[in-house]
């Protein structure tokens, strides 16, 4: 059988096969086993056969073999002999058409055609195919369509030609598309279409072009579900709007026709709408823009002052800013003309501040002064002298803050325009001398510093605004001088300082705030401004035992998180802070002076961790703290006798220390318990049992050097004697709880860090073994516990495999009748996030060790705990939630469905409010990601966490009425919050049941003591009435 | 652009002139007058409260200090519901007000029953929201407060056309009772307690 | 808390009586109820639900003995059993899905319940009936008709007529035709100018009164063959929630005070020429007592001699006065208040949870011309009884209100009359409860 029979007997069935056959005919033809006549004439009875679909699929053939064969196969005769024979195919016989457009693409590709040939096949298709929707088969206008695109591609001259040359081409081109509904053959004509809207002189066709894509305006479409094609109703939009925009020629069409569309109902048509506009007014370019510009405006300004869509409102401000773009390339008569009505109705607007509009009004103009300097400038000639005038007469304050809302806006824009101190304007060559704004400047300032200092103090949103225009004007480029800066700076610092709390104090910390802002403009105005008046607010003692310092404390601590003053700051605090030693100031005042040196230290931490070698900071700071500390003198001891104090010098000096590298480190590890006080080592904690109380203290501080430490660093004793001494320091019971907690955490930091995986075993077994007396049953004790828990801990972090044999015989202990609790709570601070054993402090941090802990310990508790007796019971409960509550969910996940029924029980423990918070939490957690698993359990869930949020069913607690039994606030608060997740996670056939009861028994909820508890009764009881009794909507 | 608004251009209050209470009151009084801005700084070190010991319930010792609903919480409650026009709080829009809201105490001995008394404002005195806007409050505070407040929601004394009828209905339990049964006013109140989240 | 001005606190009283709770109907509704109406004759209360049921609930043991629904697309507001109807129970319900619905179930299994077995032999029903018909109510038919919420239904004496109203201002009065379940309108009377809230018959003849949002009660009677307003009463400053005649022949309880005084019997036989006084309970929070004033030609008694119309047309205008002003007791809406057809004594309760208790008796002293009450028309009996608070108990429902208080049989065990009554309240915490009144040793109560 000859090819095409073969071609044709699979064409239908198999598509790859009848592929494969046309190749093998094109490699003959290109191996001379097929002569082109041959296969010309093979097909002869099939493409005049009078079934049409042989025909088609003959003409399908064809095309598959052209496009097989290499270029350079055929000659540009046969080339020309083959179009020929195509065209003359699609002239009297439209069956297969589609095959026709591939065998021309086929034939294009394989030698460029010259025009003659190029325009001969656009004219045949369009007068013997037109219209193309006569073809419904999407395949078959689908080949044309992209023959004509890369038709319009390569051959631009031309085509252009045909049109100049032929009269009524055109309105046939634009008519022949008509009625193209596919999606893909959309995009195609899109493209098509958009040629000669940008390239050809369409003057009178122009209406009928517009219309030909116009209509199709606003497209929607939703792809199916399994779109092979992936084009997005965006594609088409997209397209669609490039060709709206493409030409201002359409403009007179365009304009009108999107304006009407804007009275859409649908915001969806509306944004596409507004979009359009936007890109037209790109492109439509200035001379067309100036004849529309003011019917766009009366048009666009309703979509932002009656705005009911934030985004919409954005869009038409979008527009507006892109016609003043436009127009600013253009005559500076055409910018004035579309900038004239706009001012004036602003200005109207401005009339009746505070209002919806004129608060719309300051966007419009923020987003038009924007654009450019000369926009700007205008703007500011026609609005602010009026401003200013309604300022003056204005009779309330709302009215005046309404006002300056606006005014404010203004200076924003400007700096976006002008530049500030320390960027400059993107726009090259804008000069800050011809800024409008200095030529109000003056008149502004005064007005804002007035509203500042004289508006009551419970005028907060006006003296608010007041305070950020004058700091908005502080930042623009060149606009205040040094003077009137600091002329602002003051007054803030007096907001800051002198002025009397009132609210939320949103004025200071605005004023707080500003003071940074300026101080990363114009740092040095703030040092030698600022600074001086906050010292001065703070004492060198406070003797008077006044608290008054704090605030002031608070906000000059916050200026160190700009960079610029940073060191500044920290200089000023220590020199405070060192005076306030000498004074004897008291500890509160002391421990407020080292949290704000260390609040300054975390911001700047940056600058920190940059120090290489030994850092400034360490000499400045460490060095003298530390010597203070361990001094001799009695003044200096009494200022560091207090455990809090020496827990911030630690802080402080682990902060600073941490990053340095070892070698620096070295030097200092060696102090680490002498500090420098210069005895000797072995006399001193932990190494010697019976010390000072205060020297016993210092245990805190070591306990921060020690963790600043690297691994690498060589303790100033053998780790594992370090160790033993450290466990029998904290054995004994007579410590106070500060110093006990840091020597246990020095345990945990020496086995995380300072004890090598090779020596781990045989130091850390020997402490369990049933000889030493640590483990004892006998002996143990609430000391001996924590201690076995904070090596535990340090093992837990790192990981380490000695684990597996660790806990088994703890856990047994949770069935003990004495020590169980003890241990429960062990387990529980396993997990705990401890901020000494960080990764900062070069601990020893294994990803998986949560994991590792959980699946050690928890599989094993949850099943002993269904053994375990009602007295023993909450040990495991304890222990299970205390670690499940540190393990991450995904982990947790899957294991919480098994033990949503144990964390439901934990809910039922008398007092252990921790873990009642902690099982909410979780089954909080459950509802959101895994609703599943709860789903077993509502009932239960639903009636205890009423137990705890609503106690004494239905009753309201009588006022003052102590619930002797009730959870803490915080307890019934999250409770109530798990219990509004309910419904939010559940299908609501489940819930429903539930919904009349839980609303009543809220109630009680509703009247609980504290005003927490209730702000979640009442979410919560929103959440469960909104809960649809499907009954409740009308039949 | 939506000229059927009772009132397209309201005027609106700034946020920051809206009564609140001390943001930070109901969780710890400083007397400091600091804002507590290094606290974070010093995390609850585990030996200040050890995990050992029981823990301590001194974290909630205040718990049995009462705190009273009183005309702010009321205001908190109602002030964040949105107009039935503007995408704005009845706050904002200063439709209530705090000075215009009254607790009334038991009036015997014996009776549990205390009394809320909210004046609302409508934007315009012949807003025909008014009655819906009042229905919101009622509604709001209905589902918001314990039983054992009786809420009586009135429109502000000569600043509404019909300020006397609108009463009279919002007074209604039983006409109250059977709007919400209605599902489209429903769907209205819904919409405008969304925001109260 | 602002300092603030709260209605003026009724002083403390002591009372005669207490009112003792008795039981609370269990399961209570988790919805509101409305509205609860002892049965004519078998020990049974039905409630009306916001969740769209009545509830029934025994007298015996105040259990829930049944529930009815499906009937009603919202909640049933009111409802009313139909009078002198043995053999069967008949139930209206009036709904804010602006229907009205008749129910019907024949007695026998009503409430399962010894003293219903007397019916028996009044019940004709076959026995077939008897399967499909145990226990269930069956929904007889609907009255279609009000433009929107109905709020309140009621049967006349004789139960030939059923009234409803409607807050679209309208009163209804429907007539059962012979071949069962189906009502035809007889009278759509509009006078009302706002929400109609209550209906209430004569107890004798059919005078029909309704209680309004427009602060007035109108009266209604059949003049010829039409229904027609024969009076407007106005005195109340706010809605009246509630009207109820009183019981006939009341005048037989203050019978045992006259002791021959001569002004007494005067006033006794006056009123027996009136005929039953009519009680309104309003928003204003008073209870106000109404009296017809009889017209000179009216012969004794005749305007209340079933109400047959005379051979010569005169007016059918009546006049109605205030008699009488309750004790202010309540601080907030009184929603209802009922009538003792066995003491006279009247209960009243409403928004403010509190539940009153009512008796008229003869003052102490004879009044000489003393000043008469407020707004209080001038006659004889204003000035020669008083009404006095006998018991009086706060929060009875806890802190909710309370809907509707009423008198019933009582059945239960504890009773210890055949004529003992409770009183039966219902309130917004869905729950009806069942009151006893007990009287205060060592005082009986004056008169």
């Amino acid at each position: 059988m000859s090819d095409i029979q073969l071609y044709l007997l699979d064409v239908d069935k198999n598509k790859k096969e009848a592929s494969r056959i046309a190749e093998q005919s094109a490699t003959r033809l290109q191996n001379n086993e097929l002569k082109l006549v041959a296969l010309i004439e093979s097909l002869g009875e099939y493409i005049n056969n009078e079934d049409f679909t042989i025909r088609a699929k003959a003409m399908a053939y064809l095309a598959e073999v052209l496009s097989f064969v290499p270029p350079k196969i055929l000659s540009r005769h046969q080339r020309n002999l083959l179009c020929d024979f195509v065209l003359s195919r699609i002239a009297d016989d439209g069956n297969g058409l589609g095959a026709c457009a591939k065998a021309l693409m086929a034939l294009e590709e394989r030698g460029k055609w010259d025009d003659e040939r190029a325009t001969a096949v656009t004219e045949s298709l369009i007068n013997n195919t037109h219209p193309l929707r006569q073809y419904k088969q999407q395949s078959e206008r689908y080949p044309v369509l992209t023959l004509i695109d890369a038709l319009m591609a390569k051959y631009r001259n031309a085509l252009r030609t045909l049109h100049d040359t032929t009269p009524d081409f055109m309105s046939r081109f634009i008519s022949y598309f008509d009625g193209e509904k596919d999606p893909r053959n959309l995009m195609v004509v899109f493209s098509i279409l958009k040629v000669p809207m940008t390239e050809w002189a369409i003057g009178a066709d122009a209406q009928e072009l517009f219309d030909a894509v116009f209509n199709y305006f606003p497209i929607t479409f939703r792809p199916p579900p399994d779109d092979p094609y992936g084009i997005t109703a965006q594609d088409l939009k997209d397209r669609l709007r490039d060709c709206i925009a493409s030409t201002a020629d359409f403009a007179p069409y365009s304009f009108p026709a999107l304006l009407d569309k804007l009275d859409s109902t649908s915001m969806n048509t509306k944004r596409d709408v507004l979009q359009t506009i936007s890109s037209c007014v790109m492109e439509y370019g200035p001379r067309t823009v100036s004849l529309y510009s003011v019917t766009l405006w009366d048009a666009l300004k309703f979509e932002i002052l009656n705005s009911q869509e934030d985004d919409l409102a954005q869009e038409a401000l979008t527009a507006l800013g892109e016609i003043a773009n436009t127009l600013s390339q253009g005559t500076t008569g055409s910018l004035n003309a579309y900038l004239r009505p706009v001012t004036k109705e602003c200005n109207e607007h401005l009339e009746d501040a505070p209002t919806k509009q004129s608060q719309a009004t300051g966007q419009i103009l923020y987003q038009l002064s924007s654009v450019s300097p000369e926009v700007t400038n205008i703007i500011l000639a026609i609005v602010l002298p009026n401003l200013f005038t309604l300022f003056q007469t204005a009779d309330t304050i709302a009215k005046r803050r309404g006002l300056l809302e606006v005014y404010v806006k203004l200076v924003e824009a400007n700096s976006k325009v002008f530049g500030e101190w320390r960027y400059l304007s993107k726009k090259a060559d804008v000069d800050p001398a011809s800024n409008a704004l200095t030529e109000f400047n003056e008149q502004a300032l005064q007005v804002m510093i007035n509203g500042l200092t004289t508006a009551p103090i419970k005028e907060v949103s006006f003296r608010v605004v007041c305070l950020n225009g004058l700091l908005q004007s502080t930042k623009v480029r060149q606009l205040l001088k040094d003077e009137e800066i600091t002329r602002i700076i003051q007054l803030f610092h007096d907001v800051v300082i002198t002025e009397e709390s009132h609210g939320d104090d949103e004025m200071k910390s605005a004023a707080i705030n500003g003071l940074l802002e300026i101080a990363h403009q114009k740092p040095q105005l703030v040092v030698d401004r600022a600074f001086p008046a906050f010292m001065a607010e703070l004492p060198d003692s406070d003797v008077d035992g006044s608290l008054s310092y704090i605030p002031v404390l608070e906000a000059f601590a916050k200026l160190s998180s700009e960079g610029a003053v940073f060191d500044t700051v920290i200089l000023r605090l220590k020199n405070k802070l060192n005076a306030a030693i000498k004074q004897g100031a008291s500890s509160a005042y002391l421990g407020a002076l080292l949290t704000a040196i260390l609040y300054a230290l975390t911001q700047g931490s940056s600058k920190i961790e940059q120090a290489t070698e030994t850092s400034p900071y360490y000499e400045d700071i460490v060095v003298p703290l530390l010597s203070q500390v361990s001094s001799a003198d009695p003044s200096l001891q009494l200022a560091f006798d207090n455990e809090s104090t020496l827990d911030l010098v630690g802080r402080i000096c682990n902060i600073i220390i941490r990053s340095q590298p070892s070698p620096s480190q070295s030097q200092i590890a060696s102090s680490t318990y002498t500090l420098s006080s210069g005895l000797s080592q072995s006399d001193l904690p932990p190494f010697k049992l019976a010390c000072s109380p205060q020297q016993t203290k210092w245990t805190i501080i070591s306990a921060h050097l020690l963790a600043a430490l690297r691994r690498d660093v060589p303790l100033p004793s053998e780790p594992q004697s370090l160790l033993n001494a450290l466990i029998s320091f904290s054995d004994q019971l007579s410590l106070s709880s500060p110093v006990r907690a840091a020597s246990l955490c020095q345990i945990s930091l020496i086995v995380n860090k300072f004890i090598p995986t090779s020596l781990l075993k045989q130091i850390i077994e020997p402490i369990f073994s049933s000889q030493s007396g640590l483990v004892d049953p006998r002996a143990l004790n609430s000391s001996s516990v924590r201690v076995i828990f904070s090596i535990l801990k340090g093992l837990v972090l790192r990981n380490s495999p000695l684990l597996n044999t660790l806990f088994p015989p703890l856990l047994s202990f949770l069935s003990d009748q004495n020590l169980g609790k003890l241990f429960a709570h062990g387990f529980a601070t396993l997990l705990q996030p401890d901020d000494l054993l960080t990764k900062q402090n070069h601990c020893t941090i294994s990803g998986l060790h949560k994991q590792k802990v959980f699946t050690l310990l928890v599989p094993e508790i949850a099943t002993r705990v269904r053994e375990a007796d009602a007295e023993t019971k909450p040990n495991y409960l304890i222990a299970l939630s205390g670690i499940l509550r540190w393990v991450p969910f995904a982990v947790v996940k899957e294991e919480l469905e098994t033990l949503a029924p144990l964390l439901l029980q934990s809910l039922d423990l008398e007092g252990e409010e921790v873990v009642k918070e902690a099982a909410v939490d979780m089954l909080e957690m459950l509802l959101t990601d895994l609703p599943k698993a709860v789903e077993g359990h509502v009932g239960s869930l639903i009636t205890r966490l009423l137990n705890i949020a609503a106690p004494a069913v239905g009753k309201v607690p009588a006022a003052g009425a102590k619930g002797v039994l009730q959870d803490p606030a915080r307890v019934r608060a999250v409770a109530l919050k798990c219990l509004a997740q309910v419904p939010a996670s559940l299908r609501t056939e489940i819930v429903l049941p539930y919904r009349r009861q839980v609303i009543k028994r809220l109630t009680g909820a509703l009247d609980d003591r504290k005003r927490v508890v209730r702000t979640e009764a009442v979410k919560c009881r929103a959440k469960w009435l909104g809960v649809d009794d499907v009954g409740d909507d009308d039949e | 652009m939506d000229p059927d608004k009772d009132n397209a251009n309201p005027t609106i209050l700034n946020p920051s002139d809206l009564p609140s209470r001390r943001a930070n009151a109901s969780l710890k009084k400083r007397d400091d007058g600091g804002t507590g801005l290094f606290d974070h700084l010093i995390p609850a070190y585990t030996y200040l409260n050890d995990p050992f010991d029981a823990p301590a319930s001194a974290s909630d010792s205040d718990d049995d200090v009462v705190e009273d609903i009183d005309e702010q919480e009321i205001y908190d409650l109602i002030s964040t519901i949105s107009d039935p026009e503007h995408p704005l709080s009845l706050g904002s829009l200063a439709v209530v007000n705090l000075p215009d809201i009254r607790i009334l105490p038991p009036t015997t001995l014996k009776s549990p029953i205390s009394t809320v008394v909210v004046e609302i404002t409508p934007t315009i005195t012949h807003c025909s929201l008014a009655t819906v806007i009042g229905l919101g409050v009622r509604v709001r505070l209905e589902q918001a407060l314990p039983p054992r407040f009786r809420v009586d929601v009135r429109i502000k004394k000569g600043t509404h056309s019909t300020d006397e009828a609108v009463n009279k209905q919002l007074g209604d339990k039983e006409r109250v009772a059977a709007a919400l049964e209605n599902g489209t006013l429903m769907g209205v109140l819904r919409k405008m307690l969304a925001t109260c989240e | 808390m602002s300092t603030t001005t709260s209605p003026p606190a009724p002083a403390p009283l002591s009372t005669t009586h207490h009112l003792l709770p008795l039981a609370t109907c269990t399961p209570p509704s988790t919805a509101r109820t409305w509205q609860t109406a002892p049965h004519p004759h078998l020990p049974l209360l039905a409630t009306a639900c916001a969740d769209r049921t009545v509830r029934v609930y025994s007298l015996s043991n105040f259990a829930l003995a049944t529930t009815i629904s499906g009937g009603h697309k919202r909640s049933v507001r009111a409802l009313a059993w139909k009078p002198a109807s043995r053999g069967a129970s008949t139930l209206a319900t009036g709904s804010f899905d602006a229907s009205a619905g008749i129910w019907r179930k024949w007695e026998g299994g009503a409430g399962g319940d010894a003293t219903s077995s007397d019916d028996f032999t009044h019940s004709h029903k076959t026995d077939e009936d008897e399967e499909e018909e145990e226990e269930e109510y069956n929904f007889a038919s609907i009255l279609d008709g009000h433009d929107s919420e109905i709020k309140s239904v009621a049967w006349s004496a004789s139960g030939q007529y059923l009234a409803t109203c409607s807050r679209d201002k309208s009163v209804w009065i429907w007539e059962e035709l012979e071949d069962d379940d189906s009502f035809e309108t007889v009278a759509v009377l509009q006078e009302h100018e706002a929400d109609v809230k209550c209906v209430a018959w004569h107890p004798e003849s059919d005078v029909l009164a309704s209680a309004s949002y427009d602060d007035t009660v109108r009266i209604y009677r059949e003049d010829v063959d039409d229904w027609a307003q024969v009076a407007r009463l106005e005195g109340h400053g706010k809605t009246v929630w509630w009207v109820e005649f009183e019981g006939s022949g009341m005048g037989r309880v203050l019978e045992a005070g006259v002791d021959g005084r001569e002004g007494r019997r005067k006033v006794l036989e006056e009123r027996e020429r009136a005929g039953p006084r009519l009680l309104s309970a309003s928003d204003d929070c008073t209870v106000r007592i109404w009296r017809k004033v009889v017209k000179e030609e009216e012969g004794g008694g005749q305007g209340t001699a079933g109400g047959v119309p005379s051979i010569f047309r005169k007016s059918i205008e009546e006049e109605w006065v205030t008699e009488a002003v309750l004790p202010l007791r309540h601080d907030r809406a009184i929603y209802a208040a009922s009538w003792s057809r066995r003491s006279g004594m009247i209960v009243s309760t409403g928004s403010d949870g509190r539940i009153v208790v009512y008796k008229e008796q003869w003052k102490a002293n004879e009044p000489k011309g003393v000043e008469k009450p407020v707004g209080v028309e001038g006659n004889e009996a204003a000035t020669l009884t008083e009404w006095v608070v006998v018991a009086e108990i706060e929060g009875a429902h806890d802190v909710f209100e309370i809907n509707h208080v009423c008198w019933a049989k009582r059945y239960d065990k504890g009773k210890r009359s055949e004529d003992e009554e409770v009183i039966v309240s219902t309130g917004d915490d869905g729950e009806v409860k069942v009151w006893t009144l007990e009287e205060v040793s060592s005082n009986n109560g004056g008169a």
